[in-house]
Parts: structure tokens; sequence; C-alpha cells
């Protein structure tokens, strides 16, 4: 036991070491966020502080004060002249300016329409325009009920608020946007264990082969036994590939929380929308984005959190160990290339059904390919956002334990002879020669 | 100390090891010898406990041998091995935590290994840095930093310059006087003649030779004798004596089975010689070798 945690203890303290991991596992995250803020500063960017000038000829807004944009880039101004007049100035001056025209209209009746234009040397950007579309809109509506006579309180209640509460059943399957919200956050789990899976099981059977190698493994092997270094190997490996995982949680949560607030970028599905207003301009994406935001407050991720780890333990347990004993078969680098494909294959595979599964997330390939323990690991979790029968992942979870133990045992049994064995390369022949050699 | 009885160990259609039986007295150095693919490799990992035997037994003070044991073995393989990225004294800390030792024991020892081979300054450099002489002292304190009961050194001074396998010597001879128990396995046998006291020669995996070193070539020798002279050798000499060797004023004699050094003596001195030296030479470790081993084989061939 001593000896198994100072192996993992070594294979664990030398690889977080390694510039590398070092680099993977704090770049990739602030390399996201900033990607995020370059794309969000490219697609908002305004260049100057603008001043909007309101021409209100119909006094519909009765020169209530609006809101300035929160950045400080926008400002709003009433302007005491006529559209001739700023046309003419307009003409004349070439000034950069910031004209909106609000037409005479007759009084403010329910079917008042409003054809605001404006005028100026530069376009205003998306944000901005939806910016001040959203204000002028809101102030309006304000002005619209006012003509009604409305008391104050009402026009301050007018606002309705619903909160939707969903509720677990099959019809949740026909609701698209939990459906993609499901389907992403599946896919993502199973992209990560994916890639996970592959990245650990190299790594461990580079390790097997840089001991063969370097020849290091006798002088082990004369303090352990072989199957306590291996057992190690891939504990130290795959505790390297959680911390990993769990730094980059709490890193994207961190600057997801912090970093993009303070840059000044709302990441919420929600941003800068506020359902009155834009579901004039696109009442279908922000319903969309409603929904899926309330799709993905629908899934559970502390289940999806546990989903990871048992599959990503159980898969790696079973690929890892499969990695492991083909990397004692091999003499040199070269020779991995092809003898890695043999186990890469399969999780590839997987990752190309889950895809399949997203779509279909009950039928026949996504049941039996969420049992199938070479196909589970990635497979099942993505699966798991849809909440599949409680025994489909009980067999799914037994079945892939049962395989690692099985499989650990196995490779064990080949890599206990492989690493001593220089020379040719090892045959499948060879292979099943040593997993039936006597201790 | 060590006691090996008809060990076996059979690969697919050959017999690595083949009912080989010998003993190992306790705080001796022990020459392990054979040809290439003679079952030397296979034998030290039985002994060292990475491989089991097929049958046979395996005696440590008696006892059979158990993986508990394995922490009184220092193990020395031909091919040296360690890991290239890692820093010389995290290693060697590694290792000998490996064989037992506490974390703060084995950096005390380590610092006393590196202040006797003068190397403090390597701590923090990696084994890839180091040159092939350099990572073979490394390997020789990872080999022996635990103070093992039983040393096993596979070809200790390839690659190293004279001064260090000087130092590799000394420490060898301080093991022994210290009470340990060292097999030393090599092709080198002037090293073996200067090192071991007793020996077993493996052959197609089955023990041909063993005894002591000093016993063995007595057992061996042929009568020949090396006389160093002053004078001119008559020609007559040739037609009683057989001429081994000749060269100016030194020449080696082979007696027949009816000569004595007697006789030879007295036929030099009846030329008119005057002799300066005469001594009788015993077979070199290296002329046994190869004499057991070729024999061994063509009785083989004859036997098939």
């Amino acid at each position: 036991m001593r000896t198994i945690f100072i192996i993992i203890q070594r294979e664990y303290i030398t690889r977080i070491r390694q510039k590398s991991f070092v680099f993977t596992t704090f770049a990739g995250p602030i390399a996201l966020v900033l990607l995020t803020f370059l794309s969000f500063k490219i697609s908002t960017y305004t260049g100057s502080v603008k001043t909007i000038n309101i021409v209100d000829e119909s006094n519909a807004l009765n020169r209530m004060s609006l809101p300035d944009k929160n950045d400080q880039t926008l400002y709003f101004k009433y302007v005491n002249l006529s559209e001739a007049q700023v046309l003419k100035s307009y003409a004349n001056e070439n000034s950069d300016q910031l004209y909106l025209i609000i037409p005479k209209t007759d009084t403010m009746n329910l079917l008042s329409e409003f054809r605001i234009k404006y005028f100026g040397s530069k376009q205003l950007g998306r944000i901005d325009k939806e910016y001040v579309q959203k204000v002028i809109s809101e102030k309006l509506q304000l002005q619209k009920l006012k003509t009604f006579n409305h008391s104050q309180e009402e026009i301050d209640n007018w606002e309705v608020h619903t909160k939707l509460e969903y509720l677990s059943s099959k019809s949740e399957l026909e609701d698209t946007a939990y459906n993609d919200a499901a389907s992403a956050t599946g896919l993502i789990t199973g992209l990560i264990i994916y890639i996970m899976l592959i990245f650990y099981g190299v790594t461990i059977m580079r390790g097997v082969m840089e001991e063969k190698t370097t020849r290091i493994i006798e002088v082990i092997i004369s303090s352990v036994k072989p199957f306590q270094l291996l057992i190690s190997k891939i504990i130290g490996i795959g505790l390297v590939g959680i911390t990993q995982f769990v730094i980059w949680a709490i890193l994207i949560l961190v600057l997801n929380l912090i970093a993009l607030p303070l840059l000044g970028v709302d990441s919420s599905p929600m941003a800068g929308t506020s359902p009155i207003t834009s579901m004039k301009t696109s009442a279908i994406d922000v319903e969309y984005l409603q929904n899926l935001s309330i799709g993905i407050s629908k899934i559970n991720f502390t289940k999806m959190f546990f989903t990871f780890l048992v599959y990503f333990i159980g898969g790696y347990f079973l690929y890892g160990s499969l990695f492991a004993g083909l990397g004692a078969t091999v003499n040199e680098e070269g020779e991995t290339q092809s003898i890695s494909m043999i186990v890469t294959i399969p999780i590839m595979v997987s990752f190309f059904i889950s895809t399949a599964v997203i779509n279909d997330p009950t039928g026949n390939l996504a049941v039996w390919a969420s049992i199938f323990p070479l196909t589970s690991p990635v497979v099942m979790p993505v699966r798991m956002a849809f909440n599949p029968p409680f025994y489909q992942i009980l067999i799914s979870v037994f079945v892939l334990f049962a395989t690692f133990i099985g499989s650990t045992w196995v490779s064990a049994r080949i890599y206990r002879t492989g690493i001593l064995m220089y020379g040719k390369k090892a045959t499948m022949k060879d292979m099943i020669k040593w997993f039936l050699y006597k201790g | 100390m060590l006691s090996l009885q008809n060990i076996v160990k059979q690969f697919d259609n050959y017999k690595a090891n083949d009912d080989i039986s010998f003993e190992i007295p306790a705080a001796s150095i022990f020459g392990l010898l054979g040809p290439n693919g003679a079952g030397k490799t296979t034998l030290i990992r039985i002994i060292t406990g990475i491989t089991a035997p097929d049958s046979g037994v395996l005696l440590l003070d008696g006892k059979p041998f158990r993986s508990e044991n394995r922490s009184q073995i220092g193990y020395m393989p031909e091919e040296r091995g360690l890991y290239k990225k890692m820093k010389v004294g995290e290693q060697l800390v590694y290792l000998a935590q490996l064989k037992g030792l506490s974390r703060v024991e084995a950096t005390d020892r380590l610092k006393g290994w590196m202040q006797k081979f003068e190397i403090e300054n390597w701590w923090n450099k990696k084994v890839e840095e180091l040159s092939k002489g350099m990572q073979q002292k490394i390997q020789f304190i990872a080999t022996i930093i635990h103070e093992p009961k039983l040393v096993i050194l596979d070809e200790p001074f390839s690659g190293l310059d004279p001064i260090n396998a000087d130092l590799i010597v000394k420490e060898i001879f301080e093991l022994k006087n210290a009470g340990a128990t060292i097999i030393f396995s090599t092709h080198r046998m002037e090293q073996v003649e200067e090192l071991c006291q007793r020996i077993v020669l493996i052959n197609k995996g089955k023990n041909i030779l063993e005894g002591n070193v000093t016993e063995l070539r007595k057992q061996f020798k042929d009568n020949q004798y090396r006389i160093e002279f002053e004078g001119e050798l008559a020609p007559s000499f040739a037609s009683e004596f057989e001429i081994q060797d000749i060269n100016q004023n030194t020449i080696q004699v082979r007696l027949q089975h009816h000569q004595t050094s007697n006789d030879l003596l007295k036929k030099l001195i009846d030329q008119g010689l005057s002799i300066v030296n005469f001594q009788e030479v015993l077979p070199s470790l290296h002329d046994i070798f190869v004499k057991r081993v070729k024999e061994f084989n063509l009785s083989k061939e004859v036997t098939i």
C-alpha cells in the first residue's frame, strides 16, 4: 500500500509540474475567456461617444428623461428643432451629430404607429441601434398607456412577470429548447470525456513505454510488483486528469462570474434583452432564448458532474489499462502510432455514435451503445441529459465497471511479461501467450 | 546466504534455465558467468523476484524467497535505466523509498553518498544532462542506497573510465566487508579474477562449472611454465619440449606427462642459460571459460 502511494505521488507530481500541463490547464480557459471577450468587444465596437439628438415634434415622449447607455458611449439629448431644420443643417455642415426624428402624429391612441428615422454621418452599430430602439420603444409604450388615463400605480405595475415551472414528463422531448440545451450539455460532457480518454490513455501508454525503453522497469519491478506499478500509474495519471478538469471547471466559473462582468461582458443567454421591447424586433429569437435558458436551468448539473466522474473513471480505467497493456508490447516510439489506433478507434466510434444519439436519445442505438462498455463512457453521459431510465444507468455502470476490472486484469498479465520483452514487435499471438504465462 | 535449487524456467520451446543449482556464501563476491544468451539475465530476474521460476526453490538465508525480501536486494541491470527527465536527487529518493526507506532517511543517506562521490552539485540536474559514465554512478547509488544484503551488479563497469571504475571497485569491497553478498555478472574475466572468490559458469541454461576461483585455476592447469633467461636458446630445445610461446628471452613451455619442471630447468641450465625467472602458469579464467563452453557445446552436439 505504501509503495502504491509513493508511485502515485511520483506519477502525479512529475506530470502536474510539466510545462505542458500548466499551459493547457491554465492557458486553455483564459484563452477561451479572452476569445469571448474579444468577439464581444469586436461585435460591440462603437469607436466613440455618440450623442443622440432627439427631435420630438409631436412631443410623444413628453421630454421624459432617457437613460444613457451604461458604458457611457451613448447619450440622449432633446433638441428644439424641426425635422426640416435638421435636414438642412445636416446637409450643410457635414456634422458628426446624430439626429433621431419622431415624426408628428395625431393624438396618441392604441393604434398609433411611430416611424422613427435617424440621420448622421455614420450608422449606429448593431448593439447601439438595438439599445436606442429599446429605450425609445419603452418610453413610447409608457406614453401610450398614460393616454388611457391609467393611474400612476397601474402604469408602474403594468408589466407582467411570468415564471414557467417545468414539469418533467414525456412532453419534455418535444420541447425543442430544452432538447437543445440537453443536447449541448450532453455532447459537451461526451466530448470532454472523449478527449480526456484519448489524451490520458496515450499518456499512460507513453509512461509505460518510457519505463520499458529506458529500462528503468527492471529496477522498479525488482522493488515492487508489476501490478502495483501498473495500477499506481493509472491512478496517478487519472488524478492528473481529474485535477485538470476541476481546475478548468473552477476557472471557467470564476472567469465567467468575475472576469467577464469586469470586462463588461454579460455572458448569460438573456444578455441585454428586456422581453417587452425586443420581442417587437425579433420575437422568435427571444422566445427561444428564454426557453433555452429555462432549458439550461432544468438540466441538473450536479447530476451531470457525477455522471462525468463515474463514466470518466470507468472509461479511463477500461481504456487506460488497454493503453498500458499495449504500451508494454512496443519497443520504440514509432510503433505506438499504429498500435494505439486499436484503442482510439472505439473511442472515436463512441463519439460518432453520440452525435447520432442526440437526435434519438431513446432509440435502440442509444440504449445499446450506452450499455456496451467500450462506447458507454462517451455515449451514456450524452444520454444522461435526457433522463434515461434508471435501470439502464444501473446496467450500464455495472457492465462498465465489471469490464474495467476484467480489462485491468488481462492487461496486467500482458504488461507483466511485455515490459521485459525486447526485440521483435509483439504479435497478437505473443500477447495471448504472455497472458497465459505463469506468475 | 543464497541457495538455488533445481531452478527451471522455460520460454516457448527453449529452457532459459535448465535445472540450475548453486550456493552463494554470505559476505562474498560471486561471479555469474556465461556467454551471451546463456540464461544469466533470466536467472538474475529470478533471483531478484522479477520473474518466478517454473520449478525449483530459491532460499534466502535458508528461507524461501518472498516478495518482502525485495527490499534486501539491490539490482543494477546491464541496460541502465533511469527516468531521463527526472532530477537526480528526486529520482534517487524515489527509488530508495520504493525499497522501503522513508523520505527523510533516503534524503540523508543520498546526501552522504553524493558527498562521497563528489557529486553534490548534481542534485537538481536532470539525468539526461549527465554523461553515460555519470549516470552509471547514479545507478550504482540507486542500487545500494538502501543497504541491501544482496547486491546484484550486471556489467557494473561498462562505460566507466578507470578512475571511476576503481571507485566502484572500492565500494564493492567495502560492501563485502560490511557483510553484503555481491553477485557480479560480466564478460570481463580479468575483473572476475580480481574481484570474485567463487564463480558459476552457465551455458545454454545449464550450470557447467562452479567453484572457488583459485581452486578452479589450479584444477584446470596443464603444466605450463614461463621461464625468463639470459643467453641463447639452442635449437635442439624445441625437439624435446613443447613451446607454447617464445619472445626474446622469455619462453612458455608445456610439459608432457613424463616431464617434470626439474627436467625443464635442468635442460635449460645445461644449455648454459642463466635463469632470471621461473613460474608455473595457471590458466586464466578466460581460458577456462572458453575451454569449458567449447567442450560443453561439442558434447551437446554429439548427444543430439
